[in-house]
């Protein structure tokens, strides 16, 4: 690669910060810089942030983000107005959103709680129009489709507003030629509205999900289109001559003229890169059991890594609308440095999930009146007030302190006793998180390790994994701004699904061989579109299984080349297999169906090679820089410990907690009884000593 | 040690008020060091035991077989303490939760405490003996930590038939012998192997017996995850703990309740009625008086109607469920219900009535009265906290069950409807949901993608009602539209519903919904409407090529249409949801441009005058609007 | 093998006393009506591969049936599965049962430790749960309304109650402690057969006794053979008709052509119409025992009753037909109901062939009447299962015989005084019904009419009758017998009218759970036999003395015998009709066999 372009940069946009790293693919050195965001001017962003770098645009080959974008637009409810078709008799699905009542402050008061707020419908009534068509399964037509019935149905949406529409007919999983044919038209006759139709979107049974998460996309079709036009322009105007890319939920970048179409699958942009970066470090750690933890100022995102594979999983929702695309199993709870504490009618005291935010934020930030899990872990000594955030913010410490007074005045114990308490509930509840995610689906967490980043991860990683029974924390280089690291390294990947309600009985292997090659192909052809080789791309195969007469599906991986009628039986098998992993019991002799088949198709990319930091006496004094009383248990109280700085450790130095480790972007608290060593690459390697 | 059976409660609770919170003498308690907890450990454990419920939520959920539970969800989960108290519940139906500790009383009373094993897993389904409906089938396991049994797992779910004189087990019966095969407390599991009788005994009564022992299956399993839970959780923190946690969680709760209780002092009454018994027509009566002193609470049935011949029987297990229930919801739902919760409640439910009924009566058609008794202490409690209570919601599942066999695969199947939900009423703050399960359940509704792929049928539309109805400042949500018809072969069809004849209430001006419908369209164009006088009707039958069209009852107003918000209006005639005439007439709101514009000056002429004549009779404002009126024929057969 | 045939015919009493002690046992310790005075039981002994080695004269149409629910049992159980003490449940219909209220209890005999054979009894539990009081619901559409189903379970493991099964029973029956009374009489028995036949095997030997008893079998079939080859080979058919089955008011037409070939007998049911929505059809097994029912009617009732003697009778009743039901249709009055009809069907063809043995239609139905309800002083379930008895055709030689058990049972009623003393009923009269019997040269046997009074407050009531429309058939000129009815005067009201009119049931004979009151009376009248020849025939004196003994009316002897009655000084006297004379002209005529 040319010289001119030896740079990848991965930006990420944050509420408060954007954190940008550039990556030399010549020498693997890793430049990153973290600056305030600049709202709504990603470009200004992009220029700040490689202003900051010391590098200049023209030397940058690719920039890959992960774009929030949509999820704002989605939460703000600021995408575009779209309109729905759908089959004559069940548009108003939109308002039934599946009867069940679940949207109060917690899971269980849901089934109590009289006034709790149903989300209004995705595509609200007066925008929702229907066909008198009907297909039913398996994809038999029973009512032909009237093209000029949908001539005027689209008509009047445009009418009434619609700028994006979205199809979904019932049983286009089976049979899509009636969605297919009002796209056609819908193109062909009315070119300046965006439209999406399920079938193509997301082919899969259940039709309530199936028609909002079409509808979201449209819906964001445009707010993508619009948001890259500028910023290709911008970058383009600017002299960047490089490629954009764009993180998907499912932890592989596309180019803009795929998301362009499919805009819902950056939703999960932001939070997947930490996994993807996490899933990185491990492959070259050569650890195949990884827990990502990254800890921000709202909330604690977690996954599991198995086998250098991201967890993928298609029941996401974004506020409360199921979005039926492959995303990476990120479980977040609001545990985060704003998270609020209080104490609950009953008197207990409780930590999140309400999140001081970036303003009024922690009391300490200045401005905000109520105690946080940030407030706490200052005032236990284990944050400095002048090098947060590589002292870009100073903390007030009393500020803190008379937040937490009232606090402890309602719990009957003194200032630092209740900033414990909040720090061991909220790590508390990190832990049961993590406990969901691993002894709760089979896995020992004694055989995992945890990786810690984001801000607040350094700082919680060791009690959590003490509380979690985790024997093993690492703390990557530059924990503050990992996330950027997973933009620079995560695969080129499209993730094709498609719906396949089948009892495994009567499939046959060649159809089931060459509807997996149809994905393929159609996969191939979207990473193309992203400038990949034909030669470079890999798919991997797997489906959504469930016994007959179930109604939950779990997601079988087939690994087995060529599928024939052995393969089939594999198949089976594995199904089964996993089935009694999940929930401890089995059915062999009941019959299997597919619900929907899966194509993962990705280019690998070359490794990114580290430039090793200086190799140490195991020796750290050098690093240390003075000593600070911070709190270690009900038991010890307060001591001195000492601090150091990060970017003065060598590999090999060995420090014995407890001890605080602070460094530009985050500080590393290691409690009493754990170990860190740093290794070749800088890692900050940290073991329990019993 | 032998403790009474669980009937000789029911009868107390028919002399006296019975504290839902008490613990039967007789049960053995384990002996636990009561140490100091600190707030931590105490606020993680919490959060622990709930997300066992969860976990064996979530294990019955994703392994069970019929619709009605991996989608309906009607089913619940909870773990108890040794003596039979609830400790946490996942987040399923308060009528099957509040009620299942009877079940473990149940089973400690027939076996006696010694006897129980590890090992053993327990079922049963009769209401006179921990039961609730025949339909739902309890499983209950001891859990035992080095030995010694520590607390129970145990969850209850609604199978798709347990034979009885119909499909779906859902029938107009006379006594509880004709809804199907009844289930004394026995061993499921003895000492860790199978009891294959019982097992083969309950599958020969059933119409359904491969989704049946699926998801018997399933409940073990959820079983087998709640204890799992529960041993790995005293391994870490360590049995006493644990158990401490627990009874301090009790406490917590009982002093979370009486803290938010915050209603005045005093004795309060209300009345409502059930339309029919599905036997014979007419109302019954249900009356409740609420007497609040301090934080405790005690509910009174006292005056409450005979039970009844037909199924509309609640045995108090449900009856005290669903007073705990309202409670929770009219104080603060975010509070854990646990047994501790229940300590302020008392409840005096007379012996022979609807709400405490006597063997052998009938029982399968409990959620509604259930629904009913939240509603009439909602309405007893509506001058004292208006903003809490809301509009009366349709007070109906209105159940449906299809029996047939399916024409292409020659198997029998039984399909239970539980999509046709009634809207909510409007709230002091909000609208009412449309087509959402009243308090009683709460599950997903069955995909119509699913319904067809599952049943011969062919939906042809699953919408809202599009009758004005339920106006209000605050509107009264919408029931539901469903027309299906079978395909390739007739059905037998029972339907078990409610408001028919008396309209769901609206509250302070706000006006009652619309009645429950259900109507068969025959091909030859005969129309027949289904039990227009009270919805609950058996052994019909849908013939090929007919229409069945299933409209559930509409949420009442909340507040005076009068002082609706006009963009609002406008929103919901631009959506559909209010018509223009109703619109005019009810909410004084008057369009102009084909109904796209609204004529603010003559909206707030016509609603001057509207308010005017609102004053002279005033008091309707300020109480419930529960203008019943009889089936008028234009109203038959739409 | 030759073995000294006193030897086996002492066997043979032997084993069938046993037969009959175990009956004695039943009779005497059983709590509900219909078993220690309806006698709605049987008791046999069977050796280890399944074959009924011998039985006591109780109820034919179980006997029958046993055959085939031994040989299910065995096989779904696997021999190898009993346990000595082990005792054996069941009453699946479609496990080889005859209908859901006769349960099979089975208990292995084993000698030291090896298995000889099984003791088995089937009796009729009054009261099984489900739809209707007393479980046989005339309006049932699936067998889940009928009542508790029992699979093979086991009821005693090795000489322990199984106590969850018995909890079920308990809780699905409205009348438990009944259930628990006869379940223990069968119990009881079975100890007595298992106890007898260890006493005989210690006695001659376990395979000794093995050997006689295959040897029994054999003299049995030839014995049953030579009867058949009797009879005149040929193909003879016959047809009756189910005047409704509950649900639909229609006819259902049972179909058989009975073939004799030389020793054996083919009964083939094919063109029978298919099985109903209502509860009147039958299972195979059902079938079978019917078949064999009539074919011993019309053979030497000496041939010994043991696995041989059956097996020259082959039956074909094609699945999906009334007579072999297919799960889950109702088949509850397939054994009270249609067993009767399947008998006549059978005989009515098989009489074409030996007509000197032939006798007319008997009344052939049940008469079921069920009611029930809660007692008013201790809350709890009675239920009783009632039917009536039914005058029988004439022969070729002999009236009918008045008001006798129908052929598919051999049940004796009960008593009035102890139908009162255990429920709140009153009899108000139960008599012989004049002129029910069909005229003839020999007169049909007479029904009965029986009025009830209700003494409750409400009680609950089903009925399940047929032969109420279709009248049983008479032979060579003999006229029909008088159908059933069953009928209720409201206390308010002045006449009987039909649960049609009054309480708007689709079927006038077959309905479930309605409620009657206090001072409703119910009448019920059972069926006469059919009439055998040209009823002016019959000698004058006999028409005489029938209407002195009020058999027959005055009326009935001027319009259908063509005698004329007149009286004077107290004493009276006939003429013969003109009419008479010219009688044989007109028997042709009314050689009526079905309407």
């Amino acid at each position: 690669m040319a010289s001119n372009s030896r740079y990848i940069v991965g930006i990420d946009i944050g509420g408060t910060f954007t954190d940008v790293i550039a990556l030399d693919i010549e020498t693997g050195h890793a430049l990153s810089a973290k600056t305030p965001t600049t709202p709504g001017r990603f470009v200004a962003g992009v220029t700040n942030s490689i202003k900051a770098l010391g590098i200049s645009l023209h030397q940058v080959g690719q920039i890959i983000h992960g774009s929030t974008t949509c999820t704002n637009a989605l939460i703000e409810r600021k995408h575009a107005k779209t309109g729905f078709i759908g089959t004559k008799g069940f548009s108003d699905e939109f308002d039934i959103q599946r009867m069940i009542r679940r949207w109060s402050k917690t899971s269980w008061s849901a089934i109590y709680d009289l006034h709790q707020k149903k989300p209004p419908p995705f595509v609200c009534r007066h925008l929702r129009r229907e066909l008198d068509e009907r297909v039913a399964y398996p994809g038999v037509v029973v009512k032909e489709l009237d093209l000029d019935e949908v001539r005027c149905k689209v008509k009047e949406l445009i009418e009434a507003g619609a700028s994006s529409l979205a199809v979904c007919l019932l049983w286009s999983t089976v049979n899509s030629t009636h969605e297919r044919r009002v796209k056609a038209l819908i193109d062909s006759e009315f070119k300046d509205v965006y439209v999406s139709i399920s079938s193509e979107v997301a082919p899969v049974v259940r039709e309530y999900e199936r028609m909002v998460t079409t509808a979201v996309n449209a819906s964001l079709m445009p707010v993508m289109t619009d948001y890259l036009a500028t910023v290709e322009d911008e970058l383009n105007a600017m002299g960047f001559r490089g490629s954009l890319l764009l993180m998907q939920s499912h932890g592989g970048v596309a180019a803009p003229k795929v998301l362009k179409e499919r805009p819902i699958l950056t939703l999960r942009g932001g939070p997947v890169a930490g996994v993807v970066a996490t899933n990185n470090l491990g492959k070259s750690l050569g650890k195949k059991r990884l827990i990502s933890c990254d800890i921000g100022g709202t909330s604690c995102d977690t996954a599991i890594i198995l086998d250098h594979a991201i967890p993928l999983t298609d029941e996401t929702e974004v506020d409360y609308y199921p979005v039926k695309i492959p995303t990476a199993d990120i479980r977040c709870i609001g545990a985060g440095g704003g998270s609020i504490a209080y104490v609950d009618a009953g008197g207990a005291l409780r930590v999140g999930p309400e999140s001081a935010g970036a303003s009024p934020g922690p009391a300490c930030y200045g401005s905000g009146t109520q105690p946080t899990l940030t407030d706490a872990n200052l005032v236990l000594g284990r944050l400095s007030a002048d090098q947060f955030c590589g002292g870009q913010i100073k903390l007030d410490i009393d500020a803190a302190r008379s937040s937490l007074e009232s606090l402890s005045r309602q719990l009957g114990c003194d200032v630092t006793t209740a900033a414990e308490g909040i720090v061991r509930v909220a790590v508390a509840n990190m832990a049961e998180s993590i406990r969901l995610q691993t002894i709760d689906r089979g896995h020992d967490p004694r055989d995992f390790s945890l990786v810690g980043f984001g801000g607040g991860g350094p700082l919680h990683a060791s009690l959590l994994a003490e509380a979690s029974s985790i024997p093993e924390v690492i703390i990557p280089l530059q924990p503050g701004v990992f996330s950027t690291v997973g933009m620079v390294v995560a695969e080129l990947g499209y993730h094709s699904q498609t719906g396949c309600l089948q009892p495994l009985a009567s499939v046959n292997p060649n159809t089931l061989e060459s509807r997996f090659r149809e994905m393929e192909v159609a996969g191939a052809a979207m990473l193309r579109a992203s400038s990949a080789k034909r030669g470079d791309i890999r798919f991997s195969r797997s489906a959504a299984m469930r016994y007959t007469l179930q109604e939950w599906e779990i997601q079988v991986g087939i690994d087995i080349g060529c599928i024939d009628h052995h393969g089939v039986e594999k198949i089976k098998a594995a199904f089964h297999a996993a089935h009694r992993a999940r929930y401890g019991f089995a059915r062999e002799d009941k019959p299997v169906e597919f619900v929907t088949l899966y194509v993962d198709s990705s280019v690998p990319r070359p490794p990114v090679r580290h430039e090793p930091p200086v190799q140490g006496d195991g020796d750290p004094a050098g690093a240390q820089k003075g000593t600070r009383a911070v709190y270690i248990d009900g038991r010890i109280g307060f001591v001195d410990v000492s601090i150091y700085d990060r970017v003065r450790l060598e590999a090999e130095d060995v420090i014995d907690g407890p001890c605080v480790i602070e460094e530009l972007t985050s500080t590393t608290f290691v409690q009493k009884g754990w170990q860190v060593t740093v290794d070749a690459m800088g890692n900050l390697i940290v073991r329990s000593l019993d | 040690m032998v403790t009474a059976p669980v009937s000789r409660w029911f009868a107390q609770a028919s002399e006296d008020f019975l504290s839902l919170g008490a613990i039967p003498p007789g049960i053995p308690r384990v002996d636990i060091k009561r140490n100091a907890l600190d707030p931590v450990t105490f606020a993680v454990l919490g959060g622990a035991l709930f997300s066992i419920c969860q976990e064996m939520d979530i294990t019955l959920r994703n392994t069970s077989l019929s619709p009605i539970i991996n989608i309906g969800k009607d089913f619940s989960c909870a773990i108890f303490t040794s003596d039979a108290q609830l400790v946490a519940q996942a987040c399923n139906c308060p009528g099957h939760v509040g009620s299942m500790h009877y079940a473990v009383l149940s089973c400690i009373s027939s076996f006696g405490f010694e006897n129980l094993n590890e090992g053993d897993v327990y079922m049963l389904n009769d209401p006179y003996q921990g039961g609730t409906h025949l339909p739902d089938i309890t499983l209950i396991t001891p859990v035992f930590y080095k030995n010694e049994l520590v607390m129970f797992a145990g969850n209850r779910a609604h199978h798709s038939d347990v034979g009885g004189s119909c499909p779906g087990s859902f029938p107009l019966s006379e006594s509880i012998f004709e809804e199907g095969i009844r289930i004394p407390p026995v061993k499921h599991y003895d000492r860790g192997s199978k009891v294959p009788s019982v097992m083969s005994m309950l599958l020969a009564n059933v119409r359904t017996p491969e989704e049946v022992e699926g998801d018997i299956e399933a409940q073990l399993a959820a079983n087998r995850a709640g204890a799992r839970g529960l041993v790995r959780l005293m391994d870490k923190y360590g049995r006493d703990v644990v158990l401490c946690a627990i009874l301090e969680y009790m406490d917590h709760s009982e002093r979370a309740f009486r803290t938010s209780l915050n209603i005045p002092e005093g004795s309060y009454t209300a009345e409502d009625w059930m339309d029919g018994d599905g036997n014979t027509e007419g109302p019954r009566k249900i009356r409740a008086n609420v007497v609040v002193k301090g934080s405790d609470v005690f509910v009174d049935f006292t005056g409450t109607e005979a039970q009844a011949r037909g199924p509309i029987n609640s045995i108090f297990p449900t009856t005290a469920s669903m007073v705990v229930a309202a409670l929770l919801a009219l104080t603060d739902p975010t509070i854990m219900p646990n047994h501790g919760f229940y300590r302020p409640i008392h409840v005096k439910a007379p012996s022979g009535t609807l709400v405490n009924p006597i063997f052998p009566a009938p029982a399968v058609g409990f959620p509604d009265v259930c629904n009913r008794i939240v509603e009439v202490i909602m309405e007893a409690l509506t001058p004292v906290i208006p903003d809490r209570v809301i509009a009366s919601t349709s007070g109906t599942t209105t159940n449906c069950f299809f029996g047939g066999t399916n024409p292409t695969s020659g198997q029998p199947y039984v399909w239970y409807n539980i999509n046709s939900q009634g809207g909510w009423g409007g709230r002091s703050d909000a609208d009412g949901w449309h087509n959402v399960c009243f308090i009683e359940a709460n599950g997903w509704d069955i995909p119509v993608e699913t319904i067809e792929y599952r049943y011969p049928w062919r939906v042809l539309a699953y919408k809202l009602r599009d009758d004005d109805s339920g106006a209000g400042k605050f509107r009264g949500g919408k029931g539901n539209y469903l027309a299906l018809t079978p395909i390739g072969h007739d059905v037998q069809f029972a339907i078990n519903g409610d408001r028919a004849v008396t309209l769901p209430y609206g509250l302070f001006g706000g006006k009652p919904g619309a009645n429950g419908k259900c109507t068969i369209y025959h091909k030859d164009g005969r129309i027949e409407r289904v039990a227009p006088k009270m919805l609950k009707a058996d052994h019909l039958v849908v013939h090929q090529g007919d229409v069945l069209v299933i409209e559930a009852p509409c949420g009442g107003g909340y507040g005076n249409p009068l002082e609706r918000n006009v963009d609002s209006v406008r929103d919901d005639v631009l959506d559909g949801m209010v018509s223009l005439e109703s619109a005019r007439h009810d909410y004084g709101v008057v369009f102009s441009d084909g109904g796209r514009v609204v004529d603010f000056a003559a909206t707030s002429e016509l609603r001057a005058q509207m308010f005017n004549a609102y004053e002279l009779r005033s008091g309707e404002l300020h109480d419930i609007n529960r203008k019943s009126y009889t089936l008028d024929d234009d109203n038959v057969g739409h | 093998m030759q073995t000294d045939s006193t030897e086996l015919t002492l066997l043979h009493n032997r084993l069938t006393s046993i037969c009959r002690e175990m009956g004695v046992a039943m009779m005497k310790t059983a709590y509900s009506p219909v078993f220690n005075e309806g006698f709605d039981f049987v008791c046999s002994l069977f050796d280890r591969e399944g074959r009924m080695i011998a039985q006591a004269e109780y109820n034919p149409s179980m006997l029958g049936a046993a055959i085939y629910t031994v040989e299910w049992m065995l096989n779904e159980i696997g021999v190898k599965c009993f346990r000595a003490g082990d005792v054996w449940v069941h009453n699946d219909p479609y496990r080889g049962g005859c209908h859901l209220p006769e349960h099979m209890l089975l208990k292995p005999v084993f000698q030291k430790d090896e298995l000889f054979g099984f003791a088995a009894t089937i009796g009729h539990i009054a009261e099984i749960g489900g739809k209707a009081v007393g479980a046989l619901a005339g309006d049932a559409t699936e067998i889940y309304q009928e009542g508790l189903r029992l699979p093979p379970v086991k009821l005693m493991d090795r000489g322990e109650h199984v106590m969850d099964i018995w909890k079920i029973l308990m809780t699905n029956h409205r009348t438990p402690k009944l259930t628990w009374g006869d379940l223990h009489a069968m119990l009881g028995s079975l100890h007595i057969g298992e106890a007898r036949l260890i006493e005989l095997l210690e006695a001659r030997g376990l395979s000794r006794t093995l050997d006689e008893t295959k040897e029994l079998m054999q003299r049995a079939e030839a014995w049953m053979r030579r009867e058949i080859e009797a009879i005149p080979d040929g193909e003879y058919r016959f047809e009756d008709w189910m005047e409704n089955d509950g649900i639909t008011d229609e006819p259902h037409r049972i179909q058989v052509a009975v073939s004799v070939r030389g020793g054996e007998i083919i009964a083939d049911f094919t063109g029978t119409d298919p099985q109903t929505r209502g509860p009147i059809n039958a299972t195979y097994a059902v079938t079978a025992a019917a078949t064999y029912n009539a074919v011993f009617h019309l053979t030497d009732p000496q041939v010994p009753r043991n696995a041989g003697c059956y097996r020259p009778i082959k039956i074909i009743a094609p699945p999906g037909t009334m007579v072999n039901v297919q799960h889950p249709a109702p088949e509850i009055g397939g054994n009270s109901e249609t067993h009767c009809r399947i008998i006549g069907v059978v005989m009515g063809a098989l009489v074409q062939a030996v007509p000197e043995r032939a006798a007319a239609a008997d009344g052939a139905t049940g008469c079921n009447f069920l009611f029930g309800g809660i007692q008013p002083d201790t809350g709890e379930f009675y239920a009783n299962y009632h039917f009536e008895n039914v005058g029988w055709g004439a022969a070729a030689n002999h009236d009918g015989n008045d008001a006798q058990c129908a052929p598919l049972a051999i049940s004796r009623n009960v008593p009035v005084e102890v139908f009162e003393t255990r429920y709140p009923i009153l009899v108000r009269s139960l008599r012989l019904l004049t002129d029910s019997g069909g005229a003839g040269l020999f007169r049909g046997g007479l029904g009965t009419e029986r009025i009830l009074e209700i003494r409750a407050p409400e009680m609950t009531v089903s009925a399940l009758f047929d032969r109420m429309r279709i009248p049983p058939w008479g032979l060579q000129g003999g006229s029909t017998g008088g159908t059933t009815s069953i009928s209720i005067r409201r206390a308010s009201d002045s006449e009987f009218r039909l649960f049609t009119d009054v309480f708007h049931t689709v079927s006038p004979s077959k309905f479930s759970n309605i409620i009657v009151r206090h001072g409703d009376l119910i009448r019920i009248v059972s069926s006469g036999g059919g009439g055998y020849g040209d009823p002016f025939h019959r000698p004058a004196g006999k028409v005489l003395d029938d209407v002195l003994d009020r058999y027959v009316s005055a009326q009935q002897a001027r319009n259908l015998y063509g005698v004329v009655l007149h009286e004077s000084e107290g004493t009276l006297s006939f003429d013969e009709a003109p009419s008479r004379r010219t009688a044989s002209d007109r028997s042709a005529a009314s050689v009526n066999l079905k309407t």
